[in-house]
C-alpha cells in the first residue's frame, strides 16, 4: 500500500500549482467593494499592486479608489484623523503603483501628526491600530521617521491584546522604517503573529504567509522555514475570507505565488502535469506487477530445486515442462495485467492491438517454455 | 465679464468651485440648452465659455453626471473669491423643484378698522399696571397689554374704558398703526371674547398670561357617554397670535385644537364612585357668590393632600410647602382621561373605554383636524376688536418655494447621514441596516468589546429573566443577538433572582449585584426586569428606580425592561430586543453610530433640557445639559452634566456650564472649538445672551443660541386632492429671520402617519454672531437621528432629548439616593437613556 499513498502524494503535488490560483479568486471575490471604506479599498489596491500579473484586472477595477482619495483629500481637507488615515494609505497605495505622490503630501502628513498629537480624545490615531498602520505605512513611504508618539501607540498596541492580523500589519509598516526602536516593535509584532497563541485566530495563517512575503528578510527572517511553509499550505487551504482586508492580503500573495510558480506555458504545464502522473501510475503498477511476478520467476528458476524440497528428487521431463510452462503463463499474465492497467488509467481504454497483444504474448511465451524448456 | 468654465467629464483639482450636474443628453437639447441650463444652475448672468482643455484658471468647474439624481452639490473651495458658490457649503439638498407647497393652521388677519379707531398708550409703571389689572378683572370692557416702556389699552367691542383709568396723560395711536404685537394681543384676546360670547359658547381654559388661549364647549363628547355635560372629553380650540412679514398681513392667528378632560363634579361624588383624589390636581371653581376666603382664585389650586371630599380638603399648591384646608364645594378635579374614563365606566353601562379610543382617533385624524381649523375660522369671520373695528381671517397661509415675505418653504433636508466606521468612513441613512451592514462605529477602537452582563428578577419573573437572557445572548427571530450585532469578541449574561419582590428587594438585589465578583470584575449593563404596574407606583416603591438608584450609584449601566414586553411574542419583540441592544451598547459607553458632518469646522453643540418634576413639595424644574463635540468629520456625544435644580441657578450656571465644556473640548482634541451652539428648551433672552458672553469672554468662537420648541402649536402639513396629511420629514419652512419650523419625527411610525405632528420650531437668537439657519436647521434634523433610544428618527434632537432625560431621571432617583455627584466617571455615557 506504500504505492498508492506514494500516488496520491505524487497527483497532489501536481494539483498544488492550482492551489494558489484557487486562493487568489476565492480571495478576489472577497475584496472591499465599491461601498466599503475607502482606506480598505486603498489597502486592497496596495495589495493587488504587489501581486503581479495575475491581479492586474482586479487591480484596476480597484483603480478608482485612489481618485476618491485623491478628491478626499484635495477636496475636503481637514487635519484631522480620518484625512491622515485616507492620506497615509493613499501614499503607501501610489507606491506600490510605481507612482509619486503630490510633493506636498509628505509635508502634509506630517503637519496633521503634529497637530493630532496633542489630542486626548477617546478616538484618535493611537487607539485605533489600523489608523496607526496606514500613517506608519505613509511616513515610511515618504522616508520620514515615526513619531515616538506613535511607537509608544503600537508598544501598548502590543501590550494590550493584540490579534495576528493587525499585529502583521503593524509588523509590516514598521519594519519599512530603518530606525532601530521601530525595527524591534516591527519583530515585537512579528512574534506575535507567529506566536502559538494566535495560531488559531481567524486569518492568521493568511497574516503571517503576507508577512513572511513581505518582510524583506535584511534584519533576519521573521519565522522559520518550516513555520512559514505551513502557514502557506494553512492559508492556501482556508475558506474564503470575510474581511476585505485579510481578504487582499491573500490575494496578494496567493496572487504573487501563483505567477512565481505558473511560468510556463499551459501546454507545458499539462505536459508537466501528464508526465508525473505517468510516472507515478507507471512506478505504482510497476511495483505491483514486480511484487506477484518475482516469486514466480524465481520458481522458474530453481524448478528443479523446489521440486526436491516438495519431495520429487527426479521428475520427469514432461513435469517439468507443463510446471515452467504454467509458471511463465501466469507471471506474464501479471506483467500484462499491470501494463493494461497502466495503459488504462493513462489513456482512458485499451486500443484492439494492446488487448490482443496482452493475450498473444503470454500464450506464445508459453508455448515457447513447453517445446523448448530445457529438461 | 463672461465667466469662464472648465468642462471636465471626471474629477480634477481646481481652486474653484465645482458644479455637480445631471446631464440627461435630449435629442433636441443642443449645446446652447445644456448651456443656458448650467448658467440657470450656477446663477450666471451670461452663458459661459466652455473649454475641454485645462487651460488657464477656470472660475468653475462642471462635473457631469449621466446618471440622473435629485442631488445638485455645490461645494466653496478655499480661495474661492467668486460669488457663484451656494452658502450651503458641502451639504446635500434636494433639488427644489422637488418641493411641495406646505399649508400652515396660520391664518392671516386682515384688520378692517373704522376711521378715528384709537388705542391709548401710557408710560410703563408698576402702580398703573396692578390697577389696570384688577380693574380688567372687575369690569371686563378692556384690553391691555405692556409693550417696551408703554401700556397699551383699548375698549373691548361696544364699551368704554372706564372712567376709574386715567387718561388724561395718555396719548393715542390709531388702531390701523398699532404695533404689530400689541395688535397681535388684542387680535387673539378679541378672538377669545367672540368665541366665549352667548353666541358660541365656549369656554375659556384657565391658562398664563402668555399662553396660547385655550377655548372648548361641551357640545361634543368624545366620550359618547357625558352625564349633563360635566364630565367627557372634549375638542379644544388653541389661539396663538404672531407676527410675521407675509403678503397679506402683518399679523396671524395660530389654530391648533386638542382635548381636554373634564369632570366638573364634587369631590364627594367622586369620592362615591370610588374614585381615589389623594395626590390628584385640583382646579378652582367657585359658585356665583362664594363666600369662601379666596372667591377670585382661578386656575390651579394644587393637589389633594388630605381632608374629607364632602367637606373641607386639604391641599398644597405647587410652589407651597405648608397644606392649607380649603372647602371642598370650591374645587374640581383637573382629571387626565383615565379618571374620565373610570368615572363614567362607573356611572354609565356604555362601553366608555371604546368610544374614547374610537373618538380620539377620529379627532386626531389630519383632515378632521384640518376641518376644525375651517369651522374656527368660519366661526370668527369678521369679529370685532377694539370699540368698533373688524377682523377678517384670510385663508390658511401656504408656504411655497416662491412666496413672497417671510414665510416660505425651503428645500426639504434629505436624511442624516450616519457614519458606522471610524477614520474611513462607512455611511448610510438607515441606522438599523447600517449597523448590520458596517458593524459599529468603534469596532475597531478601544471600546468594550467583552461584555459581562446581568439579568436581576424576582423568583416571579425568572422565566422573563430566562427569555431575556436567550434573547440577547442567541438572537430572537430576526435579531442574531447583542454579539453578533455589535461584533463583539465576548457576551456573558447570567441571570439573578430574588425571593423579596418589592423596592428594598430590588435595591437590595442590584447592590449586590455591584460588588466585585471573585475576578474582580463587576458587571458592565444591569437588566432590571420589572412589571408594567411599577410605572406608576408610588413614591418609595418604585421597584424599578430603588435598583437603578443603587446601580448608578455604583457607576453600572442598568436597562429596565418590563415582563409584559419580555412576554410578547416573538416576531414582537425581536424588534424590542434589537432596541435593548442598541441601548445597552451606548450605556456602556460604546458608539453604535454617530452623525456625519463633513466639511465642518470644529464645533461644540451643547443641548439644555428641562424635565418638570412633581416633589411632595411641589414641583421642581431641573435642567440636564448633554454636549456633543465635532471630531474627525462626526458628531460624537462628548458627556452630561448633572441637573441644576431652579430656574435662577440654571441662568447662573449656563455660563460656567459652556465654560466647562469649552474646556473639555480643548482638552480632548487639543484646539479650541470655532463654534459653540447651544440648543436651548425655552425662549432665548439677554440672560441667556450674558451667560454665552460671559463664558466666551476672550475666545475667538462664534456662537448661536437656538430655541429648539418642540411645543409649537403650528402645523405643517400637506394638502393635496383636499387629503390633508402631515408633512413628510425633513420638510422646512421659514416663517421670519431666524425662525424656521423643521418637520421630525419617525417616519415609520403609526402614530405619526394618524395624527397632525406638530414640527419643530427653530428661532435663532437675534444677537447671535454666527447665523448660517440653514446648517443650524441640518444640525438640529441631524440630531434627531443619533438618539441612541431607537434606530429611528426622534422628534427633538438628542442634544434637548438627553438634557431633559438626564434631568428626568436624576429627579426620579434622588428620592431613591441617587447622588450624581458621587457616580464617578457616569456623565460620560449616556446611561439616562
Amino acid at each position: 500500500m506504500v504505492s498508492l499513498m506514494r500516488h496520491h502524494q505524487k497527483v497532489a503535488q501536481g494539483r498544488e500549482l492550482d492551489a494558489p490560483l484557487e486562493a487568489y479568486r476565492k480571495a478576489a471575490e472577497a475584496l472591499p467593494g465599491r461601498d466599503a471604506p475607502l482606506v480598505d479599498r486603498l489597502f486592497a489596491l496596495e495589495c493587488l499592486g504587489r501581486a503581479g500579473r495575475e491581479a492586474l484586472s482586479t487591480k484596476n477595477q480597484l483603480l478608482p479608489a485612489r481618485r476618491t482619495a485623491e478628491n478626499y483629500i484635495y477636496g475636503e481637507w481637514e487635519s484631522d484623523v480620518p484625512h491622515a488615515n485616507v492620506l497615509g494609505q493613499t501614499l503607501a497605495t501610489i507606491d506600490a503603483l510605481d507612482d509619486d505622490p503630490p510633493s506636498s503630501w509628505p509635508d502634509l502628513l506630517e503637519e496633521t501628526l503634529q497637530e493630532l498629537e496633542p489630542r486626548q480624545a477617546r478616538h484618535g490615531i493611537t487607539t485605533t491600530p489600523l489608523v496607526l498602520v496606514s500613517v506608519i505605512r505613509g511616513l515610511s513611504t515618504i522616508h520620514r521617521p515615526v513619531p515616538r508618539w506613535l511607537l509608544d501607540a503600537a508598544r501598548s498596541y502590543f501590550e494590550r491584546g493584540p490579534t495576528a492580523v493587525i499585529a502583521a500589519e503593524l509588523a509590516e509598516a514598521l519594519h519599512r522604517h530603518r530606525d532601530t526602536e521601530a525595527a524591534a516593535l516591527a519583530k515585537q509584532a512579528a512574534e506575535v503573529v507567529f506566536s502559538e497563541r494566535h495560531a488559531n485566530e481567524p486569518g492568521a495563517a493568511i497574516a503571517r504567509w503576507w508577512l513572511a512575503e513581505r518582510w524583506d528578510g535584511n534584519d533576519g527572517p521573521v519565522a522559520s522555514p518550516d513555520a512559514i511553509a505551513s502557514a502557506r499550505i494553512q492559508a492556501v487551504m482556508s475558506p474564503m475570507p470575510t474581511d476585505p482586508r485579510l481578504a487582499a492580503m491573500l490575494a496578494e500573495v496567493s496572487g504573487r505565488s501563483a505567477e512565481s510558480l505558473v511560468l510556463m506555458p499551459k501546454t507545458e504545464l499539462e505536459l508537466f502535469r501528464d508526465r508525473a502522473k505517468g510516472h507515478s501510475v507507471i512506478e505504482n503498477y510497476g511495483w505491483r506487477s514486480l511484487f506477484l511476478a518475482t516469486p514466480l520467476v524465481l520458481a522458474f528458476v530453481f524448478l528443479t530445486t523446489v521440486l526436491r524440497w516438495l519431495g520429487n528428487a527426479d521428475p520427469s521431463a514432461k513435469t517439468l515442462a507443463g510446471l515452467a510452462s504454467v509458471l511463465t503463463l501466469v507471471a506474464s499474465l501479471v506483467v500484462v495485467t499491470g501494463v493494461w492497467m497502466t495503459i488504462k488509467r493513462l489513456r482512458g481504454d485499451l486500443a484492439l492491438f494492446a488487448l490482443l497483444a496482452g493475450i498473444a504474448i503470454p500464450a506464445l511465451l508459453t508455448i515457447i517454455v513447453f517445446f523448448f524448456y530445457p529438461t | 465679464m463672461r465667466p469662464h468654465g472648465l468642462f471636465l467629464g471626471g474629477f480634477v483639482h481646481a481652486p474653484c468651485p465645482i458644479l455637480y450636474m445631471d446631464f440627461v443628453p435630449r435629442k433636441r437639447e443642443g449645446s446652447s440648452g445644456f448651456l443656458s441650463a448650467l448658467a440657470l444652475e450656477a446663477g450666471l448672468a451670461s452663458l459661459p465659455d466652455i473649454s475641454v482643455a485645462e487651460t488657464g484658471s477656470p472660475d468653475l468647474v462642471v462635473i457631469l453626471s449621466l446618471v440622473p439624481s435629485v442631488y445638485v452639490h455645490e461645494k466653496r473651495r478655499s480661495g474661492c473669491s467668486t460669488d457663484l458658490c451656494s452658502p450651503n457649503d458641502g451639504r446635500y439638498r434636494r433639488d427644489t423643484s422637488e418641493v411641495a407647497e406646505l399649508r400652515l393652521n396660520l391664518l392671516p388677519v386682515v384688520l378692517n378698522a373704522t376711521a378715528g379707531e384709537v388705542l391709548y398708550h401710557l408710560p410703563h409703571t408698576d402702580e398703573l399696571f396692578d390697577q389696570l389689572r384688577q380693574l380688567e378683572q372687575l369690569e371686563d370692557s378692556f384690553h391691555f397689554l405692556r409693550r417696551d416702556d408703554r401700556i397699551y389699552l383699548w375698549a373691548k367691542p361696544g364699551k368704554t374704558i372706564p372712567a376709574a383709568v386715567s387718561l388724561t396723560r395718555a396719548a393715542t395711536i390709531a388702531a390701523s398703526a398699532a404695533p404689530s404685537r400689541v395688535l397681535a394681543h388684542a387680535v387673539r384676546e378679541a378672538a377669545a371674547d367672540c368665541l366665549t360670547s352667548d353666541q358660541h359658547g365656549f369656554e375659556r381654559l384657565h391658562g398664563a398670561f402668555f399662553d396660547p388661549v385655550r377655548l372648548f364647549r361641551r357640545r361634543k363628547n368624545l366620550t359618547g357617554a357625558g352625564i349633563a355635560d360635566k364630565a367627557g372629553i372634549f375638542p379644544y380650540v388653541m389661539l396663538q397670535a404672531v407676527v410675521l412679514r407675509h403678503e397679506l398681513a402683518t399679523v396671524a392667528l395660530v389654530v391648533d385644537v386638542g382635548l381636554v378632560s373634564r369632570l366638573d363634579v364634587p369631590l364627594r361624588d367622586l369620592a362615591a364612585a370610588q374614585i381615589d383624589i389623594q395626590g390628584m390636581p385640583v382646579d378652582w371653581s367657585h359658585a356665583p357668590n362664594c363666600s369662601c376666603p379666596n372667591p377670585s382664585s382661578v386656575g390651579r389650586a394644587g393637589k389633594v393632600v388630605g381632608g374629607d371630599p364632602d367637606g373641607t380638603v386639604e391641599i398644597r399648591g405647587r410652589f407651597e410647602l405648608t397644606k392649607r384646608s380649603v372647602a371642598a364645594r370650591c374645587l374640581v378635579l383637573h382629571p387626565n382621561q383615565r379618571i374620565v374614563e373610570q368615572y363614567l365606566s362607573n356611572m354609565t353601562t356604555a362601553n366608555v373605554a371604546r368610544s374614547i379610543v374610537e373618538g380620539t382617533k377620529r379627532f386626531h385624524a389630519p383632515d378632521e383636524q384640518w376641518k376644525m381649523v375651517e369651522w374656527t375660522r368660519t366661526l370668527l369671520q369678521g369679529f370685532p376688536v377694539f370699540a368698533s373695528s373688524t377682523v377678517t381671517l384670510e385663508e390658511p397661509i401656504t408656504a411655497s418655494p416662491g412666496s413672497t415675505g417671510d414665510v416660505r418653504v425651503l428645500a426639504p433636508l434629505s436624511s442624516p447621514q450616519l457614519n458606522f466606521h471610524y477614520g474611513s468612513p462607512s455611511l448610510g441613512t438607515q441606522a438599523a441596516r447600517g449597523l448590520t451592514r458596517y458593524g459599529p462605529y468603534d469596532k475597531l477602537t478601544a471600546r468594550k468589546s467583552n461584555i459581562n452582563a446581568l439579568v436581576l428578577c424576582p423568583k416571579a419573573l425568572s422565566s422573563q429573566g430566562e427569555r431575556l437572557k436567550r434573547a440577547l445572548e442567541d438572537g430572537i427571530d430576526r435579531f442574531a443577538g447583542i454579539k453578533e450585532r455589535f461584533q463583539l469578541d465576548s457576551l456573558d449574561i447570567s441571570v439573578c433572582t430574588f425571593d423579596q419582590d418589592d423596592a428594598s428587594g430590588y435595591a437590595s438585589a442590584a447592590e449586590k449585584a455591584t460588588r466585585p465578583a471573585a475576578d474582580g470584575s463587576t458587571p458592565d449593563i444591569v437588566y432590571i426586569v420589572t412589571r408594567e404596574a411599577d410605572r406608576s407606583a408610588g413614591p418609595g416603591c418604585n421597584r424599578y428606580l430603588a435598583g437603578k438608584a443603587v446601580l448608578a450609584n455604583a457607576g453600572v449601566a442598568s436597562q429596565a425592561v418590563k415582563a409584559e414586553t419580555i412576554n410578547q411574542a416573538d416576531n414582537s419583540f425581536q424588534w424590542t430586543a434589537d432596541q435593548i441592544a442598541l441601548q445597552s451598547y451606548s450605556k456602556i459607553g460604546n458608539i453604535p453610530y454617530v452623525l456625519h458632518d463633513p466639511g465642518g469646522v470644529p464645533e461644540l453643540v451643547l443641548g439644555v433640557g428641562r424635565s418638570d418634576i412633581y416633589r411632595a413639595n411641589g414641583p421642581e424644574q431641573l435642567f440636564g445639559a448633554a454636549a456633543a463635540f465635532r471630531q474627525d468629520g462626526d458628531f460624537l456625544f462628548a458627556g452630561s452634566t448633572a441637573p441644576v435644580v431652579g430656574r435662577d441657578e440654571y441662568k447662573d450656571k449656563l455660563a460656567e456650564l459652556i465654560t466647562d465644556f469649552i474646556g473639555r473640548f480643548t482638552q480632548t482634541l487639543g484646539a479650541d472649538p470655532q463654534r459653540v451652539i447651544i440648543h436651548l428648551f425655552k425662549r432665548t433672552g439677554s440672560k441667556e445672551r450674558l451667560a454665552v458672553e460671559r463664558a466666551l469672554a476672550g475666545r475667538n468662537m462664534e456662537w448661536a443660541l437656538v430655541h429648539v420648541n418642540r411645543d409649537t402649536p403650528l402645523w405643517l402639513v400637506e394638502a393635496e386632492h383636499g387629503h390633508v396629511t402631515p408633512a413628510p420629514i425633513g420638510s422646512v419652512v421659514e416663517i421670519g429671520e431666524g425662525d424656521r419650523l423643521l418637520a421630525t419625527g419617525n417616519p415609520t411610525s403609526i402614530y405619526r402617519k394618524e395624527r397632525n405632528s406638530h414640527p419643530l420650531r427653530l428661532t435663532l437668537d437675534k444677537e447671535s454672531t454666527y447665523r448660517d439657519m440653514d446648517r443650524i436647521t441640518e444640525q438640529v434634523f441631524g440630531f434627531t437621528a443619533v438618539s441612541g433610544r431607537s434606530f429611528s428618527t426622534t422628534h427633538e434632537p438628542s442634544t434637548i432629548l438627553y438634557g431633559r432625560l438626564l434631568a428626568e431621571q436624576v429627579g426620579r432617583l434622588e428620592p431613591y439616593g441617587f447622588n450624581p455627584e458621587r457616580s464617578i466617571g457616569i456623565g460620560d455615557r449616556p446611561w439616562f437613556l
